[in-house]
């Protein structure tokens, strides 16, 4: 089978290489040192979409966002020139759910079938080949273009006939991890000016229903002075924009999710466009005015 | 080990049977003002007889006052204690409240151990409970057989007051997972995702939380995912609020849960699980989670 992949950032530069070796494989990029770095690995370099298209039978996207993955597609000299009844489109974009569908539906005018299948989880799964792909859309194509999904990681879910399902899926995670990644750091701030154990509250949580996916991983990693995110924070507000937007046009109230993107706004706007997500730790610190990590021991109780 | 337990709560009954198979248990329930037979334990006829019968003191009620009146009242308890003796008290409750009252008995010999129990189910579970303690680690270890059978996992966190304060934390972020599920779970339906997929996905992703992986596979069929009243949980909560005025914290979330789970006590009673909240998610975006019919907008469909 001939595979194609466009979009060769970080995430997906890290999804493209479990392609190599594997398939034949054309890449395509405006970074030429993405595109130098493949063609090292043995795949072949397209000047356009349209030839990426024209050189494979599945075609893979990941992009910044849906604009961009409209413009690889039906923009000039893109995957629509060079695509023929029963290719196939994948995109694996962080995108927009509606704009994806309406992509899939111009697309299945030229008898080619797209569907999304964004993936969730950190860049240390992607490169490990156990991240989370959430695929939804035609089951016919899903199940021709599975082997391909499966060589990124095994952990493929197909989430129903529906084109942008699971980049629904995906936003609405993201929407989750970040309320209650706040709402956690803020009632452990809480407890800390109160004067408890860090060490305390995390075990007492994780034997709880207060247990979630910060008091697991983010809370032991600062008590023991571990990074635990590598995110832009500027990325993050906008998944958490993209996915308000799903609950607002569609006239859900979202109180919860309303405060985690404020407090994300607030401190971009602080911290600036290079700030990280990791960087919320110290923002929730000082809005409460104490220190979720222990204090370095002083010399005097170090010796005691 | 001569046990007392005094209470009715949410985990009394299972309790008290567990401490039965290895323990004399004498107990004393203050709200119908008489002694109540729980299957094998002895009644005491007052409150200060059970706390001269025991070396352990167990007490579980609502409120602080409540607290306060069993110690003080007439016959109280506190005209039982005697040096050597340790009072748990499991009553959720202002941290510096319980440290002021581990003052007071301690200047008669007797150790108050703040130990209250978080569990949204009345019998609580190796993996979905806690017990957080504060106030003497000696008397802790030297009773932690006793204090195993009232909750299968104990923390010890620091002195007087500390358990309290670890307790309403845990009851803070238990309550924002809730409605946190709720909320996103609403957007999931309304755009026309399934239960078993957002399940599926997320229980395996970095948007894993108690809440989602209990509350989901009940959602569609109005079950139950707790035991846990909306009454006792808004205490909580309500509580989590005041320390967070008492220490200046802001605990935006949280206090937004408070008010939330304020709303939901008020329009569906204080004796509802918490899974009642569901009930205000439909009704704030137009949707039945029993049927889906009522899920999805006519322009999605």
């Amino acid at each position: 089978m001939r595979v194609g992949y466009i979009g060769l950032g970080a995430m997906g530069g890290a999804l493209a290489r479990h392609l190599v070796g594997k398939y034949t494989l054309t890449v395509l990029d405006l970074n030429q040192a993405a595109v130098k770095t493949f063609e090292a690995l043995g795949a072949s370099a397209a000047s356009s979409p349209a030839e990426v298209a024209r050189n494979s039978d599945i075609v893979l996207l990941c992009l910044p966002r849906s604009a961009d993955v409209e413009k690889v597609i039906f923009g000039p000299s893109g995957l629509a020139e060079g695509l023929s009844a029963g290719k196939i489109v994948i995109d694996q974009t962080s995108g927009i759910p509606g704009e994806t569908h309406e992509f899939a539906q111009r697309l299945r005018a030229l008898g080619v079938s797209m569907f999304d299948a964004p993936v969730s989880g950190a860049m240390a799964t992607a490169v490990a080949g156990t991240i989370s792909v959430i695929a939804s859309g035609p089951k016919h194509a899903f199940e021709q273009a599975r082997p391909v999904l499966t060589s990124i990681s095994p952990n493929v879910f197909h989430c129903g006939e529906r084109v942008g399902n699971g980049q629904t899926i995906k936003a609405i995670n993201n929407m989750i991890n970040a309320c209650c990644r706040f709402a956690t750091l803020e009632a452990v701030a809480m407890g800390r000016k109160y004067g408890l154990t860090l060490q305390a509250m995390t075990e007492a949580l994780n034997h709880s229903t207060g247990r979630n996916y910060t008091t697991t991983g983010m809370l032991p990693n600062i008590a023991q002075g571990r990074q635990s995110t590598k995110f832009a924070l500027a990325l993050q507000v906008k998944d958490m924009n993209q996915a308000m937007l799903l609950g607002t046009d569609r006239g859900v109230p979202l109180p919860m999710a309303t405060i985690a993107r404020g407090l994300l706004q607030i401190a971009l706007n602080t911290l600036g466009q290079n700030a990280q997500l990791e960087q919320m730790i110290g923002v929730i610190e000082s809005m409460a005015g104490t220190r979720l990590a222990p204090s370095p021991l002083s010399p005097q109780s170090a010796q005691a | 080990m001569r046990i007392g337990y005094v209470g009715d709560g949410l985990f009394a009954t299972a309790a008290i049977q567990r401490l039965l198979a290895t323990h004399q248990v004498t107990t004393f329930t203050p709200e119908s003002d008489e002694a109540v037979n729980h299957g094998g334990a002895a009644a005491a006829s007052t409150l200060a007889q059970l706390a001269r019968d025991a070396d352990v003191i167990v007490v579980s009620l609502p409120t602080h006052s409540a607290l306060r009146g069993v110690l003080f009242g007439s016959e109280g308890l506190a005209q039982g204690l005697s040096a050597g003796k340790i009072v748990v008290d499991q009553t959720p409750g202002l941290p510096d409240d319980a440290r002021a009252l581990a003052q007071e008995l301690r200047n008669d010999g007797v150790v108050l151990l703040d130990a209250p129990i978080h569990s949204e189910r009345s019998d609580p579970s190796p993996e979905l409970s806690v017990m957080t303690c504060g106030g003497s680690v000696d008397a802790f270890e030297s009773i932690r057989p006793v204090l195993a059978l009232l909750c299968p996992n104990l923390v010890h966190c620091g002195e007087s007051g500390s358990g309290r304060a670890a307790h309403l934390v845990v009851a803070a972020v238990a309550a924002c997972n809730r409605l946190i599920t709720y909320e996103c779970a609403t957007v999931g339906v309304k755009n026309g995702l399934a239960f078993e997929h957002m399940a599926a996905v997320i229980n395996k992703s970095s948007g894993a939380n108690s809440a989602w992986a209990r509350v989901l596979p009940v959602l569609g069929e109005r079950g139950h995912s707790a035991d846990l009243t909306l009454g006792t949980a808004l205490e909580e909560l309500k509580l989590a609020s005041r320390l967070a005025m008492q220490c200046g914290a802001p605990l935006l979330f949280a206090n937004l849960a408070t008010a939330m789970f304020q709303s939901a006590a008020s329009q569906f009673g204080a004796t509802g699980t918490v899974d009642e909240i569901a009930r205000m998610f439909e009704a704030s975006a137009a949707i039945d989670f029993t049927d889906p019919s009522t899920w999805v907008s006519a322009r999605l469909a």
